[in-house]
């Protein structure tokens, strides 16, 4: 799911910055260290919509550096269990699925794939298809999928899924 | 009915329906049964249960003890003073509506917590093992396993390949799992979230004990249930959806079973009664005759061995032996008009008769063989010793003669 929130991030600026250029190195530096960052509490950092407040700067004591502490507000995308998403197949193998959703790494054990699909490893790509053929999951595909658990760390988090439901798996 | 803050005075349809809908998919059916007594007398005693319900005492107690720690039923003691005066205790219970939502609620979140957990262990549970050093590995270590450029699952200890644990239960089933209990908890979810806002009267979440037995009384006076129906309608406010069920269904049993008890009485009592009296009545009233006349213990026993025919014949003479002696039946005219003559006609007057009918001279015995003193003709044991001792000598005789003759029938 994905939310709007603040957030708050210290940039640590090195003094050679210093200078009429500052502020626009500050924000440059925000966007760079936030987007695209997970955190197990908020989730992936999408994208920094506003820089609502850039505080006064420290200097740090026989370094040099300063450290501008920041208020912004990101979108931030955090899955949650139960969560139902599209997600681009990366590989496919014996054991299951592996999916992208944007940052998001998903995998779906063979297990939580329909009774009737079937790993087919002679196929290039390899491909889970039903006996007609008339469902193919392979490489690229666009599916969609329910989050069934999210393994969420300091810095990143994995979620596994399953297309064992109403309306989930190939959309086309 | 939702939202509204004001108390309700009587239960909701809902909430009636979500405790049978509760109880019958849950329990057993006694459990249902009982339920739905309460649910419509709110507050029952035990016995009175065990009686309309012809549940035993014990596992009746048992099941409303199992209502009872589920929170379903709330009981209460009552000290009561019956008819001959001794205070007994009795247990009354009725439905803790207002518990029972709470309770309904906490176990359902609980089944779906339960569910939840399954689930959750079964996602989590190791799926994949090295062959080589025997490290377990669950679904959500898999991204560290993949090696993008092989596809292959990798160890991350051994760096050999993962193989899926072929020992771990399949576990489709428990996916579903939820989606299932979802879908069939459905109408209890909509009957809870009806009743959300839904406050109670205080007389409904404790109400007073119902009278059942006075109800079943008027029913064994088969009563009309029109009173009763008013009755109910005082405290549930509903009476018309109640008709037909419980004490209806018991009332008409009942009522046949009397009806059926009369007519058996009154077919029967014709049939042995009328007879018995009759044998009894005569045995009875020979009896009574029997202490004037001199042998009561054949006459016992002729009354009590007698066929049909001699009752008819004892019943036909039983008014003249009744009152003093003048009533004339036949023979009794034949002596009469024999002793008009001389004493000897008497006395074949009095054979004659011996030999007409044993009977007859039997049911003579009662008044005895008449007897002449002087102009007066008395019956044999009308005569008192005065009479004897006015008697000429010859009419004494006559009346030993009378008398031994009597006593020699008597004993052969």
């Amino acid at each position: 799911m994905f939310y709007h929130v603040s957030l708050e991030h210290e940039i640590l600026l090195h003094p050679r910055y210093f200078g009429p250029n500052l502020l626009n190195i500050v924000k440059q530096k925000l966007f760079t260290e936030v987007e695209g960052t997970c955190t197990g509490k908020y989730g992936f950092v999408i994208a920094v919509t506003s820089i609502d407040n850039i505080g006064a700067g420290l200097i740090q004591p026989s370094r040099g550096f300063v450290v501008y502490p920041i208020k912004y507000t990101a979108i931030v995308f955090r899955p949650f269990k139960g969560e139902v998403l599209d997600a681009v197949v990366i590989q496919v193998n014996k054991v299951g699925l592996f999916t992208e959703i944007g940052p998001l790494n998903c995998f779906i054990s063979r297990h939580s794939i329909p009774a009737d699909m079937e790993f087919d490893p002679s196929s290039n790509p390899p491909c889970y298809k039903t006996k007609d053929e008339d469902i193919v999951i392979q490489e690229e595909d666009e599916i969609r999928l329910k989050i069934v658990g999210t393994r969420v760390d300091a810095k990143d988090i994995f979620a596994i899924g399953t297309l064992m439901d109403d309306y989930l798996g190939l959309s086309s | 009915m939702e939202g509204s803050e004001a108390l309700l005075t009587s239960v909701p349809e809902e909430l009636k329906r979500l405790v049978r809908l509760i109880v019958r998919g849950f329990y057993s059916m006694e459990h249902a049964v009982i339920i739905d007594m309460l649910v419509r007398h709110p507050c029952v005693k035990e016995d009175d249960l065990s009686e309309l319900l012809k549940l035993e005492k014990k596992h009746l107690r048992a099941i409303l003890n199992m209502l009872k720690v589920d929170r379903f039923l709330k009981s209460k003691m009552r000290m009561e003073t019956d008819s001959e005066n001794r205070t007994t205790k009795h247990t009354y219970y009725y439905i803790n509506y207002s518990v029972f939502v709470n309770v309904v609620k906490y176990k359902l979140d609980h089944m779906r917590r339960k569910i939840e957990t399954d689930e959750r262990d079964n996602t989590s549970r190791s799926s994949f093992v090295c062959p080589g050093c025997r490290k377990t590995y669950t679904d959500y270590e898999v991204k560290q396993l993949l090696d993008f450029n092989t596809g292959e699952l990798v160890c991350t200890f051994c760096q050999s390949t993962v193989e899926e644990d072929e020992s771990s239960v399949p576990r489709q089933d428990a996916r579903t799992l939820l989606a299932r209990f979802n879908e069939q908890i459905q109408p209890v979810v909509e009957l809870l979230r009806v009743l959300e806002d839904v406050r109670l009267a205080p007389e409904l979440l404790e109400p007073e004990p119902t009278d059942i037995r006075k109800f079943l009384s008027r029913n064994k006076d088969s009563s009309n249930s029109r009173s009763r129906e008013g009755d109910r309608t005082a405290w549930s406010g509903d009476a018309s959806r109640n008709v037909g069920f419980g004490f209806s269904e018991n009332r008409v049993t009942i009522v046949m079973d009397e009806e059926n008890s009369g007519k058996v009485e009154k077919k029967e009592q014709p049939l042995w009664m009328t007879k018995s009296t009759i044998d009894g009545a005569t045995a009875n009233s020979s009896a009574i005759l029997e202490v004037k006349g001199p042998e009561p213990d054949k006459r016992g026993r002729a009354a009590n061995g007698a066929s049909d025919a001699i009752l008819q014949a004892l019943l036909v003479h039983e008014p003249q032996s009744g009152p003093s002696s003048s009533s004339a039946p036949s023979l009794h005219s034949a002596l009469r008009r024999a002793s008009s003559g001389d004493d000897s006609d008497a006395e074949t007057a009095a054979k004659n008769g011996d030999e007409l009918e044993e009977m007859d001279s039997e049911e003579e015995d009662d008044d005895g063989p008449m007897v002449s003193i002087g102009s007066e003709r008395v019956p044999y044991n009308s005569i008192t010793s005065e009479m004897v001792a006015s008697m000429t000598p010859l009419e004494k005789e006559e009346y030993i003669r009378i008398g031994q003759q009597l006593y020699e029938n008597m004993y052969d």
